[in-house]
């Protein structure tokens, strides 16, 4: 379990550091990949019902259909890299490095009890969202924030992992659709926003600033 | 319980039906008609429901998943009252669309199609018992209503459509934390597996609950469902929102969707306040959110060009007012959720004038619109009465419950937050007058094109006006009692201050 903690927080560092958007989606598969696997590491019950639909419903989600449409939907749009991220790339691995610190050191200190069997797992559940939120705001690509979304919510299930009490399938399969159907509509956005303004940055969209 | 099972399904059906007649291939202005029947039928069987259900506190179907008591009956009463006559607005308002041929039978069908998934997703909302699913489905109402914003595909449209998205979407995420809180707490105070989300068991057993996981709970779950409410400081997608989307839905987005968020928070306040002893720290949070909207509110609408932006601020302001009823609790909440339904009715009047009189003058812009009464009689009267029963303006409802809000804080001995309350109130008032002057006052505009008036239209103001007056100067038995049953219910088990006051007989 340690390995694949181990690996999620450096992908972040990954994805903090590029700026080739096909590179971020990847990555983000990646992570989705990994995560799939930790439900059966840190379930007491192993390999139960419950793990493998989380766990499978996960990966195949956030691995596989979610890259999918993502890619799908920089078809066809002249867009390759972030062109103008709002903080740069050696200023947000600097961030990485404080927000990662920071997620385990809070981990570190919630004492081990039944309700959080495994503090580490909670303390990467913060340095996914915390990773999300920064993507969100510090990039401009729409691509990018659906990442920085995605992330934020690989932190929460992440957390859902992390605790004892576990939901129940019908939930955790409304949760992953939700995300499925939330993406596929940033999707079709993405179409749209690039039609208009013939561009996916979020910087174009200034018609309602006041 | 067959008897349960029968009524809740029977909710579901008409908005069902609504949505497999959309399916069919309908000309356009049959599939709105077809939606506007769905939604009056639904109507009726609220009505029914609520006749049928009688003094039953409870009703449950799908093992204990679904259930209505009289604070979900009172929301879904207003959905569905919204929902219907925004369906009966969205003929008439679609009508020039459909002769230019710019609202074809597939653009209708797809519009209609998502108008009634997002009512069927709200009733679903409102029926869930399980906390869990009450979320998936308030996120499934993003997720919808987001298409809804862009039915035209104007670039002002699709930036707010993603903000929108984006925004409520991250939102959203944090309320999930609070559900999975709210499990942690439920699984520590040893309820079964299959009960620890259900919100009738959290309810009855809610002093077992850790105080410190619930507060935690409450914290996101206010952030959460405060983003979907428009609560102020998270309410910067909700002004562009409902100024892009098309008139019909921004009426269903401020009259109902955000009462419906603000649902979700009634039912987390009782479950954190049992558990942390009720020493009244959520209700604390809910004053802070809703004076900061009050006060935003105050700040943003003197400045506002756009007739719907305008109205947008309004809704954060009145969803501050209520949110600060809540907080103050007692007959705050009762306050609150009556002014839930004087804010809805005053709200939906005021975006179907609005939406009017900007097709009418082919502009939103509020110093190109002069002379309203003047070149729409209909219209323009109904925009300038609805802004003065935003602004409280007596013997409008809105007036009757502002009046028990501030009663509620002087009970309650919240001084400072009837101040801030006041100096909120008052600016709003001043600034949403002259604009509503401005706009409906002044000589006829020569270049306007004369209004197509129709039944429905003078319907759908008479009702509103008339519900607005009627509902502030008597208050029928039936939505007192209606009312306090909902207060109680946010109370949770907390003993009541009167409720009568006197205020009423």
């Amino acid at each position: 379990m340690s390995m694949l903690i181990v690996v999620l927080v450096v992908s972040n560092f990954f994805l903090l550091g590029t700026s080739r958007l096909r590179a971020l989606i990847r990555i983000a598969a990646f992570e989705g990949l990994v995560l799939g696997l930790l439900p059966f590491f840190t379930q007491a019950e192993g390999f139960s019902f419950h793990t493998v639909i989380i766990g499978a419903g996960g990966m195949l989600l956030k691995g596989v259909a979610i890259p999918l449409l993502l890619n799908r939907a920089l078809r066809g749009v002249e867009a390759y890299r972030e062109e103008k991220p709002r903080v740069g790339y050696t200023t947000s691995i600097a961030a990485g490095i404080a927000i990662s610190v920071l997620a385990f050191w809070i981990g570190a200190a919630i004492p081990r009890s039944p309700l959080f069997p495994n503090p580490q797992v909670v303390s990467l559940a913060l340095c996914l969202a915390a990773v999300g939120l920064f993507l969100i705001v510090a990039r401009t690509e729409t691509v990018s924030q659906i990442v920085g979304y995605l992330m934020l919510e690989n932190g929460i299930y992440t957390f859902g992992i992390s605790l004892s009490a576990q939901q129940s399938v019908l939930v955790e399969m409304g949760v992953l659709l939700d995300l499925l159907v939330g993406v596929f509509i940033m999707c079709i956005v993405i179409y749209h926003i690039n039609r208009q303004f013939e561009s996916i940055n979020t910087e174009e969209l200034e018609v309602l600033k006041e | 319980m067959m008897h349960g099972e029968i009524l809740i399904f029977s909710l579901f059906a008409p908005v069902l039906a609504g949505l497999a007649a959309c399916c069919l291939p309908l000309s356009s202005r049959a599939a709105l008609r077809a939606s506007a029947a769905a939604a009056g039928l639904e109507c009726a069987v609220v009505a029914a429901v609520f006749v049928l259900k009688g003094h039953a506190s409870r009703i449950f179907a799908c093992a204990n998943n679904l259930f209505i008591d009289s604070l979900s009956l009172y929301h879904i009463g207003l959905v569905s009252l919204v929902f219907f006559m925004s369906a009966v607005y969205s003929v008439g308002y679609f009508s020039d669309d459909i002769d230019r041929g710019a609202f074809g039978p597939r653009r209708a069908r797809r519009y209609t199609l998502l108008w009634n998934s997002f009512f069927t997703i709200l009733i679903a909302v409102l029926c869930s018992n399980n906390m869990g699913i009450l979320w998936i489905c308030l996120e499934a109402t993003t997720l919808v209503s987001a298409l809804l914003i862009l039915s035209d595909g104007r670039p002002a449209s699709i930036e707010a459509m993603w903000k929108y998205l984006l925004l409520c979407s991250v939102g959203i995420a944090f309320a999930f934390v609070g559900t999975l809180l709210l499990s942690v707490a439920a699984r520590a105070a040893s309820f079964p597996p299959g009960e620890s989300l259900l919100w009738t068991s959290l309810a009855d057993r809610a002093g077992l609950l850790d105080g410190r996981i619930m507060c935690a709970a409450f914290v996101f779950a206010l952030v959460g469902f405060g983003t979907k409410a428009g609560l102020a400081p998270m309410h910067s997608w909700l002004p562009d929102a409902h100024s892009q989307a098309p008139t019909p839905v921004s009426a269903v987005f401020s009259g109902v969707m955000l009462n419906c968020a603000l649902y979700c928070i009634m039912r987390y306040l009782p479950l954190c306040e049992s558990a942390m002893g009720w020493r009244l720290r959520a209700h604390a949070m809910l004053v802070l959110l809703g004076l900061l909207s009050i006060i935003v509110a105050a700040i943003f609408i003197p400045s506002q060009k756009n007739i719907k932006r305008l109205l947008a601020y309004h809704s954060v302001e009145h969803m501050g007012i209520i949110a600060l009823g809540l907080g103050i609790g007692g007959l705050g909440t009762l306050a609150a959720l009556y002014h839930t339904f004087n804010h809805t009715m005053s709200k939906t009047l005021a975006f179907f004038s609005a939406g009017r009189l900007g097709r009418q003058y082919k502009t939103y812009d509020m110093t190109r619109i002069t002379g309203a009464i003047a070149s729409n009689s209909l219209w323009g009267t109904a925009f300038f009465v609805s802004i003065l029963a935003l602004i409280g303006v007596a013997p409008f409802s809105v007036f009757m419950s502002e009046f028990m809000l501030v009663k509620a804080s002087l009970d309650a001995g919240k001084f400072v937050a009837l101040a801030v309350f006041f100096f909120g109130s008052i600016v709003v008032f001043v600034s949403a007058l002259r604009h509503a002057i401005d706009v409906s006052m002044g000589t006829k505009c020569p270049d306007v094109p004369p209004p197509r008036r129709s039944l429905p239209d003078v319907a759908l103001v008479a009702v509103c006006v008339g519900a607005l007056i009627l509902f502030g100067l008597f208050m029928p038995r039936w939505f007192y009692a209606l009312l306090g049953d909902a207060s109680s219910i946010v109370e949770g088990a907390r003993i009541l201050p009167p409720l009568s006051g006197g205020l009423f007989r």
